[in-house]
């Protein structure tokens, strides 16, 4: 086992806990602070886009979304509130998207998967993404990203009971979807 | 349905809900670098507002100019200002309860930077991610340390209690250490446990490990586990469903050192089922002599030897051959091997 000089933790790095500390910090031009909340909403924001556009177009556009974030920071007055703008901002993102694609492009990307739990993971994946909009994301963010419906509550800022209520009927729906071994019909 | 288990990953798991996290898990986020780059140039503002911004900043820029210039010729020689250190990948987050960092109680998160002991008690969660690498849910009851590494690597030690690990850093990159094997990490989402006295369990849900001390390895794909044997390394990967007689023959092969007991290795060779074959393709690098001859015999009828891996070759424990072999196995391709020989000293 090999065990180094134990140090503290760096007292300085404790006001980034607070997430209204990075919002501000990041309103500042600290990238460093908004690369922060990159990491900590990055999940998020994926999740939000990849219910809604085509698998191999997600992580394009998640960083449009925080660059678009980033420059209208100063927008944002309530850095409580981070979390559903964020979010909204992908959810227009995902539309914008759609609308300047003439061609729905969901089936060729499931199609072009290979064999494979890759393959099945995607066919999963469409199932999801023909449920209803707030199902299909608050599933994804479960599902996929591996959030739990609180962690849903505070990144998105939908009420837990608003997740809990689309996590039971989104799952209840996307059972019926998939055959008996849970896979896509 | 357990909406407990659908709300927050706790109470008893919904098979459903679990097989569908594993599935999909694969298409979870990976964050690269924020790519600034892509940002557009600055648009100007209109009118007699930008005008006025502009000799103000030409004020300030002239300043900042004079200033800098007047600021190196005063100080000469030009000192240079060390590097900031790399920030720490790890974030820990508090989950439920009041999980320690370095004694520290955690409320909300907290980046962990060097080396650290984070601690749960039996009423606190812990969840560390890492920007590219993973996410590593602590259940109670844990110790964990995080390690000092090089670059692109990333190095845990779990000393007691469980950790539940999803990784989607470079495979090979990411490895935790317990008292009695160190776990790299092949693509993959695990459960591993590890008690004081170096006795545990890995299980694999997703992908690869690869779980090693010294010369003892065993490599572990999705949907088997892993004893962890005290001062002994891991012992012998098999599928989660194998039959009883097999897991407990396993058991008992897997707490002796020496020669492996006869009626054990007997039992399992008979309870081996085709899909077995990994776990006897791993006793039989283990063994010697006569065992390792009933052992190959038993693995040839199983899941027969391609052309050319022949019972010397095998016997004689020829790496190319074994490897061979394995892949006839259709649990992934031998070069995994090649990225656990690779790794980093352990």
């Amino acid at each position: 086992m090999r065990i180094g000089h134990a140090r503290t933790v760096d007292p300085a790095e404790a006001p980034y806990g607070n997430q209204d500390a990075l919002v501000m910090a990041a309103k500042g031009g600290d990238r460093d602070a908004f690369g922060r909340l990159y990491e900590r909403f990055g999940p998020m924001v994926h999740g939000v886009l990849l219910a809604r556009v085509p698998l191999v177009e997600v992580d394009d556009l998640v960083q449009d979304v925080f660059l678009s974030a980033f420059q209208r920071l100063s927008t944002l007055r309530a850095p409580g509130a981070f979390g559903a703008w964020l979010a909204a901002i992908a959810r227009n993102r995902a539309v914008d998207y759609h609308r300047r694609q003439p061609v729905e492009p969901l089936a060729d990307d499931i199609a072009a998967a290979d064999d494979g739990p890759q393959a099945e993971a995607r066919a999963v994946l469409g199932v999801i993404q023909s449920l209803p909009a707030a199902y299909r994301e608050t599933l994804v963010l479960r599902l996929v990203e591996g959030m739990t419906g609180q962690e849903i509550a505070d990144r998105t800022g939908l009420t837990p009971a608003s997740v809990r209520v689309n996590l039971h009927r989104g799952m209840r729906q996307l059972r019926e979807a998939l055959d008996s071994n849970g896979r896509a019909r | 349905m357990s909406d407990k288990y659908l709300w927050n990953r706790t109470g008893e798991p919904d098979p459903a809900v679990e097989r569908l996290e594993h599935l999909l898990g694969g298409l979870r986020h990976r964050a690269g670098p924020l790519d600034y780059t892509r940002l557009p140039a600055a648009i100007p503002a209109s009118g007699a507002t930008w005008r006025w911004r502009r000799v103000v900043l030409a004020v300030a820029a002239c300043s900042a100019v004079a200033m800098v210039a007047a600021g190196l010729w005063w100080r000469s020689p030009q000192t240079v200002a060390p590097a900031a250190p790399p920030l720490s990948p790890w974030l820990a987050q508090s989950l439920t309860g009041t999980p320690t960092v370095a004694g520290a109680p955690l409320r909300g998160e907290l980046r962990v930077g060097g080396e650290h002991v984070i601690e749960t008690d039996r009423a606190s969660t812990v969840r560390l991610s890492a920007s590219g690498v993973g996410m590593i849910d602590l259940g109670p009851g844990t110790r964990l340390r995080t390690l000092a590494s090089g670059e692109g690597e990333y190095r845990l030690a779990l000393d007691r209690g469980t950790l539940h690990a999803h990784i989607w850093a470079a495979p090979g990159s990411f490895a935790v250490e317990t008292p009695s094997a160190t776990a790299l990490d092949l693509g993959c989402s695990y459960r591993l446990e590890a008690a004081p006295d170096g006795s545990g369990r890995l299980h694999v849900t997703l992908g690869w490990v690869g779980l090693g001390q010294h010369a003892v390895e065993s490599l572990v794909p999705q949907g088997a586990v892993c004893a962890l044997r005290p001062r002994a390394g891991p012992g012998t990967p098999h599928f989660d469903d194998a039959p009883g007689a097999l897991a407990e023959a396993l058991a008992a092969i897997d707490a002796t050192t020496g020669p492996m007991p006869g009626a054990a290795l007997e039992t399992a060779l008979a309870a081996a089922r085709p899909r077995d074959a990994f776990t006897l393709w791993h006793l039989l690098r283990r063994s010697a002599g006569a065992d390792a001859s009933r052992l190959y015999d038993r693995l040839a009828v199983l899941s027969p030897p391609p052309a050319g891996v022949t019972r010397d070759l095998a016997l004689a424990k020829d790496r190319a051959a074994l490897e061979a072999w394995w892949n006839t196995f259709g649990l992934g391709d031998a070069e995994l091997f090649g990225r656990w020989r690779a790794r980093p000293a352990l």
